[in-house]
C-alpha cells in the first residue's frame, strides 16, 4: 500500500536535508532523444534524481497510472483545502508549472521536495561502443541482424556471392515471403519479403559516453516533514536497485537531515 | 537462508592474451579494444549480460527441471516469463502494444568489468584470408592487426533483484490518497529459486566473449563474494577495490542486516576455494523473497490482458 498523504500537505518545505549519491560503477547520463551519438551529462539532471528516489519507493507507474494519480491527488488535495482558499491557486494544485523530463517523466514529488545546491565531483569521461538494438522499417535490418530464419540460408548466401540484391525501390519486384525461397541469381528483392524473415531488432553500432565520477554527487535539498520521514527509510531499505542513467549505472544513496 | 531479497556477486577473474570486448576498428582494419582513459581495458555492461545468459541457457539445457523454458536471442525476447528466462530475468520492451506499454524491468543486471591495473597492450598482425576466388572480384588480399591485453585481474559485479524475479506489478487505487501494488507471479516458488540458482551458477562459467576473437578467453573466478541480501544494495560490487579496513566494515554491516556472505579464493588454501564458496551459498538458497504472500501463478498474458502493469 502506498501512502501519499504528503502530496495532499500544503508544500512548506522546512526540513533540509542531504543526499548522498555514490557510484558503484561508470555512468551513462544521457537526456532524452540522444540520436547517434549518447553523450552523457557529468551529473544526473533532476528528472533522474527524482526517477531514483521515486524508484527506491516503488512507484515504478507506467506514465498513463502516473497522469490519474497526480490528478487524483490534486482533487483530493483541493477538497481538503476546502471552498475558496488562497492555495488552490498554486501550482502545486493548479499544475500550470508541471516541469516534465524530455522523455515525458512527470515527478510526483516536485512541488515537494527541491534541489537546493549541488556539490558535483570531478569526472572522467569515455566513449563505449554499444551494439545498440533498433527496430526501422528502412533497408538497415537485413545487414544488421546476426540471426535469421535457417529456411533463408540459401537466399543469404546468394546475397553473399553477390548474384542478388535487395532494395526498396518498385524495380524490386519480389515482395512476397512466401516466394522468397525461390529466387534465383540476378533476382530483386524487396525488403518486405525478408522482414517476417528476420528477428524484432536488428544492432547497429553506437557510441555511447561513460563518466567516471571521482567522488560522491551531495546534493542539499529542502523537503517537508513528512516526505523527509519517506524518503529516509525508503533508502534505507529500497525498493528496487538503484540506478542512474543505463541498466549498468549502479548507485548508493542516502539522506541525512540538517538541524541549523 | 529464507526470504533473500538480493544475491550480489563480485568476482577477479583473470585474463591473459585477450580480446574479450573489441572496440571501434582504427583505420578500417586495425581492431582495437576497449579501454578507458586510464588505461585500464574493459569489458561493457553489454557483453557482460550477453555472456552471463550464454552461460544461463547452458546451464538451462543440463538442467532436468528446466520444463519447457528456454532462453530466448537477445534481438527478439518474449514477454513469456513463464517459459523465456530472458524476457523474466533481462527485461523486455514491447513498443506500440496499444495502451499497454509492454515493459519489464531486468531484475538481472551486471557491471562493466573491468582490470584492476592498467593493462599491457600489444598488437598482431594477421592475414585476411581472401574469401573469393572469382578472377573478377575486387576483393582483395588484405592484412588486419588485432589489439590484444596481455594479463589482467578483471573485476566484475552481478546482482539479481529476487523481489522481481518471475513477478509483476500492477497498480489500483483504494482511495484518495491510497494505492494498492499487486504482485503476480508468472511461476511457482521452486522454479523462482531454480532460476535463482541458475543466475549464481552462471556467473561461475562465463566464457562467450568476443565472437570475432578465436582466442579462448575465460571469465572464470579466481576470487568471489557472493551475498545473499535481506535488501538490495549492490555496494558489494566494490569489494576488490576496498580498503582491508573498508571491507571489514562491509562485512560487519552485511551481517548486522542479516545478509549471508560466502567469499571463495582459489589462490591459497586456507579458507574455502571459489568452488566451495559457490556450493555452500547454492545450498544456502533456501526460499526468495515472495512479494505476493504464495499467491498461485498466473500466466503473464493472462495478467497483461487486465492490468495496467
Amino acid at each position: 500500500m502506498i501512502d501519499f498523504s504528503f502530496f495532499l500537505e500544503p508544500p512548506e518545505l522546512d526540513v533540509a536535508a542531504v543526499l548522498t549519491i555514490e557510484a558503484l560503477t561508470p555512468l551513462s547520463m544521457s537526456t532524452a532523444q540522444p540520436g547517434t551519438y549518447y553523450r552523457s551529462q557529468p551529473a544526473p539532471s533532476e528528472a533522474m534524481l527524482y526517477g531514483l528516489l521515486e524508484n527506491a519507493l516503488g512507484w515504478h507507474f507506467p506514465e498513463d497510472v502516473r497522469t490519474d494519480v497526480l490528478k487524483q491527488l490534486r482533487q483530493a488535495a483541493k477538497d481538503e483545502l476546502g471552498h475558496g482558499h488562497p492555495l488552490k491557486k498554486e501550482p502545486w494544485i493548479t499544475g500550470d508549472e508541471d516541469s516534465e523530463s524530455a522523455s515525458g517523466f512527470v515527478t510526483l514529488l516536485q512541488y515537494h521536495l527541491e534541489f537546493e545546491t549541488a556539490f558535483l565531483p570531478e569526472t572522467t569521461h569515455f566513449d563505449d561502443l554499444w551494439a545498440r538494438h533498433a527496430r526501422s522499417t528502412g533497408t538497415q535490418f537485413s545487414g544488421g541482424s546476426r540471426n535469421y530464419n535457417i529456411g533463408i540460408e540459401r537466399v543469404m548466401n546468394l546475397k553473399g556471392a553477390e548474384a542478388i540484391n535487395f532494395g526498396d525501390r518498385s524495380s524490386y519486384k519480389i515482395r512476397d515471403p512466401e516466394k522468397l525461397l525461390d529466387v534465383e541469381a540476378g533476382d530483386k528483392v524487396h525488403v518486405n519479403a525478408l522482414r517476417p524473415h528476420f528477428p524484432q531488432f536488428y544492432v547497429s553500432p553506437t557510441k555511447r559516453e561513460y563518466v567516471i565520477p571521482e567522488g560522491a554527487y551531495r546534493y542539499r535539498i529542502r523537503t517537508s516533514a513528512t516526505l523527509a520521514e519517506m524518503l529516509g527509510a525508503a533508502l534505507e531499505a529500497p525498493a528496487a536497485p538503484l540506478y542512474l542513467g543505463s541498466n549498468d549505472g549502479w548507485v548508493e544513496a542516502r539522506l541525512e537531515e540538517v538541524h541549523p | 537462508m529464507q526470504n533473500i531479497k538480493g544475491i550480489s556477486v563480485a568476482l577477479l577473474s583473470p585474463m591473459t592474451n585477450h580480446t574479450a570486448n573489441g572496440g571501434e576498428k582504427l583505420l578500417g582494419n586495425a581492431s582495437s579494444i576497449k579501454r578507458r582513459p586510464d588505461g585500464r581495458v574493459y569489458i561493457s555492461g553489454q557483453m557482460q549480460r550477453h555472456a552471463l545468459f550464454s552461460a544461463i541457457e547452458r546451464l538451462n539445457l543440463e538442467d532436468e527441471d528446466r520444463g519447457d523454458t528456454y532462453v530466448s536471442n537477445g534481438d527478439g525476447t518474449t514477454n513469456q516469463i513463464e517459459k523465456d528466462l530472458r524476457a523474466d530475468m533481462g527485461g523486455f520492451m514491447h513498443p506500440s502494444q496499444g495502451s499497454y506499454s509492454g515493459r519489464r524491468t531486468a531484475p538481472v543486471s551486471a557491471t562493466f568489468a573491468v582490470a584492476t591495473e592498467p593493462s599491457e597492450v600489444g598488437r598482431d598482425l594477421l592475414i585476411r584470408i581472401k574469401q573469393n576466388t572469382n578472377e573478377e572480384s575486387k576483393q582483395k588480399q588484405a592484412l588486419a592487426t588485432n589489439e590484444f591485453s596481455q594479463d589482467d585481474e578483471m573485476q566484475m559485479s552481478f546482482h539479481l533483484d529476487a523481489t522481481a524475479l518471475s513477478v509483476s506489478k500492477a497498480f489500483t487505487y483504494e482511495d484518495e490518497r491510497h494505492i494498492k501494488t499487486e504482485y503476480v507471479k508468472h511461476v511457482d516458488n521452486s522454479e523462482r529459486q531454480r532460476r535463482a540458482r541458475l543466475f549464481l551458477e552462471a556467473t561461475r562459467f562465463l566464457t562467450d566473449y568476443a565472437n570475432q576473437a578465436r582466442n579462448a578467453t575465460t571469465g572464470e573466478p579466481q576470487k568471489a563474494l557472493i551475498v545473499l541480501d535481506t535488501r538490495l544494495s549492490r555496494k558489494a560490487a566494490r569489494y576488490f577495490d576496498m580498503s582491508k579496513a573498508e571491507q571489514e566494515n562491509l562485512k560487519a554491516e552485511l551481517k548486522a542486516r542479516g545478509a549471508t556472505y560466502f567469499f571463495g579464493d582459489d589462490t591459497t588454501t586456507d579458507g574455502p576455494s571459489v568452488h566451495e564458496a559457490y556450493q555452500a551459498a547454492l545450498d544456502a538458497i533456501d526460499s526468495l523473497f515472495d512479494p505476493t504472500d504464495g499467491a498461485d501463478p498466473v500466466p503473464f498474458e493472462e495478467f497483461a490482458e487486465q492490468a495496467d502493469a
